[in-house]
């Protein structure tokens, strides 16, 4: 009996030579996974800013150069050739962005908002539908992305509108496959 | 043995026993603390560039403000106009951060700053608008950190008030805008209906009949068009200069017609430096003189626009990098029905001595009139004229007799000292003056002008080309100048595909071709059906023609704009959006 508990006890006792790794074998997934954390954090930041600057250079260029037309074709036209520009210049830093622009024009008398909002163009909408809404609201709670006041057409007669759409996928989904993500940086441009 | 119970560990290693249990604790803290100052400076990342996006859109938007919205601002105080743009640039700015999901109050945050940036600072005035916008940040960690101890102190300590903020410029440049404006004769015709008013069959002048139709003739029309197109500029910023054209393009007076025109200022004496701004009662005065009558010189009517930005200092012909960038409005409703012969290449003038230079010819189609004052036959007049292409400024030329005031010019006067009464004489002596001109000049004899122009060969055939071409090399020198020439023309379109000149012979239709081409419209430019063969651009093909590609490859060369316009009813819509393209372009 006393053999039996001695050899437990002296089992016990030779596993703390071991336990500094043990607990390194628990930890390590943690610190693995918060060291990939502060790599996707470094990571977002880039695609962040590439979506804001490339949807701010689509709306003023498209703004200087195209706000002035009129007739739909020459509009399309205009802004399709802006958005291409531009889209190029962002699939050369990630693959797959996407970029849309559309012309807004209210008609109606100024100071009032009852007239109509006419979609003079829209580039790039068979790539991936524009998901610029009108609102009615002044307030200023959440906002789906793409809602935007009516009232800002009304009062600025003329608006461009650029939305950009870099897809984004962790690192972790790349290297566990199976597992699906549609997800990624989308960002507008009002002009 | 090994079994023996704590033999094998000593004294000092039981001592260790937690220790990384502790460590870890420390770690832990201290790695939350990391994750939160990450955190934090993503935040303040994110919200700076959206900052950045909104006060960018704010500035740019709220400075188109002033171009779209211009017949609102027009009849404000500058105190209203200035309340007006920047509410405009707050609107924009604050519509940005929203869709980013940054709230602010936009009336606190968002600080826009409109006003026209005084002449003094290094030269023009133009229109300037900053907007600054702020953001708070509710920090996790960072005020936690003592930023003082390294110099900085305008980190907020308590919830982080200025914690972001961003701040960008919009600026709308002054515009330099030289119209030119065909006033010729088919411009008396009523904007509606046929043009059998201008035959010599008919009973009614243009204007009875108009009357009678209850419609304005297309002059009428023009001149409310060009006050739309001045109103949208600002008379204290913007350049504007005025060249109405038929046989000749002046800026003293119409030769023909007594119709003004308006220069640049200064007008006369003081300096000769332009200054900024235009006088709008000037236009107003200037566009009641307009009459329609004679034919289309556009060659001349580029060479006396060019000719008054030389005279202001604003173009440079031999420095034209330091040339300010000019708008060129051209306005026809027919095609050319008069112009300049050019010559490909600089030939001495034996018989006078000195290097003359190139120089070119003149030459209009006019109506005789027979000494009793009944209506002789029609003919040819053509003389030397200087021209900015070449340089035979040596060659003064009076600009109301248009004859050279200098000896020891080939003089080449188709009357030859009288007015020849019959067409047949006319002819011989213009044969004649042409020959005296070739032989002093010799110059191609391929078909560079589609004839051989030599000494006893006649050259009538191929001249009415010479109107498109002069036309579309002044323009190509132009663009050389820093200018962008937008075109407006009216009429029905020419639908003649088999030569560039579209039926030369016609000349009330509008020639979509040529006018693409003088607007250098690549994107839009006049393109062939497809049963014809097109799409294509057509090309002209004289010699030294420049192809569309070529002036592509010219970084130099704009593209500029053709504005097809069907109905003179449609002409202040037109003019109104050549003003809103110039003004857009200068929005830097």
């Amino acid at each position: 009996m006393r053999s039996i508990v001695r050899a437990l006890r002296s089992i016990a006792e030779l596993d703390s030579r071991g336990t500094a790794v043990t607990e390194f074998a628990i930890i390590a997934p943690v610190l693995f996974l918060i060291s990939i954390a502060g790599f996707e954090f470094s990571r977002t930041f880039k695609y962040l800013e590439v979506a804001k600057m490339l949807s701010r250079e689509t709306s003023s260029i498209a703004f200087r150069m195209c706000s002035g037309e009129t007739d739909a074709q020459k509009a399309n036209r205009c802004l399709e050739s802006v958005r291409q520009d531009l889209e190029g210049f962002g699939r050369n830093l990630f693959e797959g962005t996407v970029v849309l622009v559309s012309l807004y024009r209210y008609r109606g008398e100024y100071g009032g908002c009852d007239g109509t909002i006419d979609r003079i163009a829209v580039a790039g909408a068979e790539l991936r539908p524009s998901a610029i809404r009108f609102i009615e609201s002044d307030a200023t709670e959440e906002r789906e992305p793409g809602e935007l006041n009516r009232r800002v057409v009304c009062d600025n007669r003329v608006v461009i509108v650029s939305e950009v759409f870099i897809p984004y996928t962790t690192i972790l989904t790349m290297l566990l496959p199976g597992i699906e993500q549609a997800g990624g940086f989308y960002d507008v441009a009002i002009m | 043995m090994m079994l023996q119970s704590c033999s094998t560990r000593r004294r000092s290693d039981r001592a260790e026993d937690g220790a990384v249990l502790v460590m870890m604790a420390f770690l832990l803290a201290a790695l939350l603390a990391v994750s939160g100052l990450a955190i934090d400076a993503g935040n303040l990342f994110r919200a700076r560039l959206a900052l950045q996006k909104a006060v960018d859109s704010g500035a740019l938007g709220g400075i188109a403000a002033t171009i779209h919205l211009n017949d609102v601002v027009q009849g404000m105080s500058a105190a209203e106009q200035r309340t007006f743009i920047e509410a405009r640039a707050r609107q924009i700015a604050h519509e940005n951060l929203l869709s980013d999901g940054l709230t602010v109050d936009p009336d606190i945050n968002i600080l826009p700053d409109y006003f026209p940036a005084a002449a003094g600072d290094g030269g023009t005035q133009r229109f300037r608008l900053t907007v600054r916008a702020t953001a708070d940040i509710p920090y996790l960690l960072l005020h936690l950190v003592p930023f003082e101890i390294l110099g900085a102190s305008s980190v907020g300590r308590s919830g982080a008030v200025n914690a972001a903020a961003a701040q960008a410029t919009a600026e709308r440049e002054s515009a330099t805008v030289s119209l030119v404006l065909d006033v010729s004769r088919s411009m008396a015709c009523p904007s509606r209906g046929d043009c059998s008013c201008l035959t010599p069959e008919r009973t009614d002048s243009c204007e009875d009949v108009a009357e009678r139709m209850g419609v304005p003739t297309k002059i009428e029309l023009l001149k409310s068009a060009v006050t739309t197109f001045v109103e949208q500029f600002d008379s204290g910023i913007d350049r504007i200069s005025m060249v109405p054209f038929n046989i000749v393009g002046t800026t003293d007076n119409n030769y023909a017609t007594g119709g003004k025109a308006v220069r640049f200022l200064p007008e006369d004496g003081e300096s000769d430096v332009a200054r900024q701004g235009f006088q709008r009662d000037r236009f107003q005065s200037a566009l009641a003189n307009f009459q329609a009558v004679s034919s289309t010189n556009v060659c001349d009517a580029f060479m006396q626009s060019y000719e008054e930005g030389r005279r202001v200092g604003l173009l440079h012909p031999d420095d034209p990098a330091r040339n300010e960038e000019l708008a060129v409005v051209y306005f026809s409703d027919g095609a050319p029905t008069a112009g300049r012969f050019l010559f490909s290449a600089p030939r001495e003038l034996p018989a006078h001595g000195g290097d003359m230079g190139e120089y070119d010819y003149l030459h209009y189609s006019v109506q005789w009139v027979e000494a009793d004052g009944s209506a002789g036959g029609s003919g040819y007049r053509s003389w030397v004229g200087p021209s900015p292409l070449v340089r035979s400024g040596s060659i003064p030329i009076d600009r109301v007799t248009l004859s050279p005031v200098t000896d020891g010019v080939p003089e080449c006067s188709s009357t030859d000292g009288e007015a020849p009464s019959d067409r047949l004489r006319f002819d011989a002596v213009f044969d004649r003056c042409i020959a005296t001109m070739a032989a002093h000049h010799p110059y191609e004899t391929t078909a560079t002008y589609g004839n051989n122009y030599g000494v006893d060969t006649p050259f009538r055939d191929g001249w009415r080309e010479q109107y498109y071409n002069c036309a579309i090399e002044m323009a190509d020198f132009y663009r050389n100048q820093k200018a962008t020439v937008f075109v407006i023309g009216l009429g029905q379109p020419s639908t003649v595909f088999t030569e560039p000149y579209q039926d030369i012979d016609e000349t009330f239709l509008r020639k979509d071709v040529f006018l693409s081409r003088v607007a250098n419209d690549y994107t839009a430019a006049y393109r062939v059906p497809r049963h014809f063969g097109g799409p294509v651009h057509p090309e002209f093909s004289y010699h030294n023609y420049r192809t569309y590609a070529e002036l592509q490859a010219d970084h130099r060369s704009a593209e500029g704009l053709f504005i097809p316009v069907e109905e003179s009813e449609e002409l202040e819509e037109a003019f109104r959006n050549a003003a809103t393209r110039i003004l857009l372009r200068l929005v830097r």
